[in-house]
């Protein structure tokens, strides 16, 4: 195939693409930079915590200091009903142990006394 | 000269002193009966009531009846176990006779006849098997400090051991009802056997 050198001239001339496209090509753009625009609020959100712990040390403290205050009250109320529960326990045993202690050493002062009793 | 002999004497007086001191725990250790052997008896036994008390789990039980400030009986008990050092009871009662053997008694009796025991009651009945003995013993200073109980009868065998100064007359004039089961049964115990005898005095009239 064999092109003269008007044809060439002419199918490489300058044309304008006309008012749609410009359009087009716009809203294009415009779409791309509002998606942008949300990508980059969700790492500022992310960013913005660990900002505020480094801005905000008391609140921090304060938080660190009611979990640390409300474990140890926890444990020593764990420690103090386990401790009422063995003392119950071994008071029970004191009471059982003198309870069959007086039993026992009345019986054998009261056959030592009447050797006939029973 | 006379220094040499003075510092002599003091040495010694000191040596008494520390001999005297180390000897009163030791004795009141002494008080303390092994009774391991008797566990085996725990599966015959229809009722079974075992105490081990000492240290801690001694002044615990002070503390806590200390706190029923309100309870006259508390404070009796609490007064008699305030200096003691070790409560162990083992009562055994059985359904059946004979379920203990003349040996388990025989190894407490043998601990019993360790120096520093001495018996002071003894009731042997053995046309009923029956055999009470009571022991105490004695410190340095002729302080009770520790007292046996040994109950042998044919449907029960009951231990009792305590170590550390104990009032006998205190302990026997307890008489509360010490808020425990037991007092319940003894009594039960008790009201039933009055009318067994009621009963056979009636047969034989």
């Amino acid at each position: 195939m064999h092109f003269s050198d008007d044809e060439l001239r002419e199918a490489l001339r300058r044309k304008d693409p006309g008012e749609a496209f410009t359009q087009k090509v716009t809203a294009r753009v415009a779409q791309q930079q509002a998606g942008g625009v949300t990508r980059s609020s969700a790492g500022t959100r992310f960013r913005g915590f660990w900002h505020l712990l480094g801005l905000r040390p008391v609140l921090v403290g304060t938080i660190v200091a009611v979990l640390a205050v409300g474990g140890s009250l926890g444990m020593m109320k764990y420690r103090q009903a386990q401790e009422a529960r063995a003392g119950e326990a071994a008071k029970r045993q004191a009471l059982l142990a003198l309870h069959i202690t007086n039993a026992k050493l009345n019986h054998v002062f009261e056959r030592a006394k009447n050797p006939q009793s029973e | 000269m006379k220094t040499m002999a003075r510092s002599k004497e003091l040495f010694a007086a000191f040596l008494g002193v520390l001999l005297c001191c180390l000897a009163a725990p030791t004795q009141a250790q002494n008080a303390r009966l092994k009774l391991e052997h008797l566990e085996k008896l725990g599966s015959k036994a229809a009722e079974v009531n075992n105490v081990t008390l000492d240290g801690d789990m001694l002044q615990l039980a002070v503390k806590f009846l200390d706190m029923d400030k309100d309870d006259p009986e508390a404070a009796q008990v609490k007064d008699i176990i305030k200096k003691l050092k070790g409560i162990y009871v083992k009562n055994f009662e059985f359904d059946e006779p004979n379920q203990y053997s003349t040996a388990d008694v025989e190894e407490i009796r043998a601990q019993l006849a360790a120096p520093g025991w001495s018996k002071i009651i003894e009731n042997r009945d053995k046309r009923n098997a029956k055999n009470n003995e009571i022991y105490v013993m004695k410190d340095a200073s002729n302080n009770i400090a520790g007292i046996a109980i040994l109950v042998a009868e044919p449907k029960e065998l009951t231990v009792v051991n305590i170590v550390g100064p104990v009032d006998l007359d205190k302990l026997s004039a307890l008489s509360g009802k010490f808020g425990i089961p037991g007092e319940k049964k003894d009594k039960d115990r008790e009201q039933h056997k009055k009318k067994a005898s009621a009963e056979n005095s009636d047969e034989e009239g």
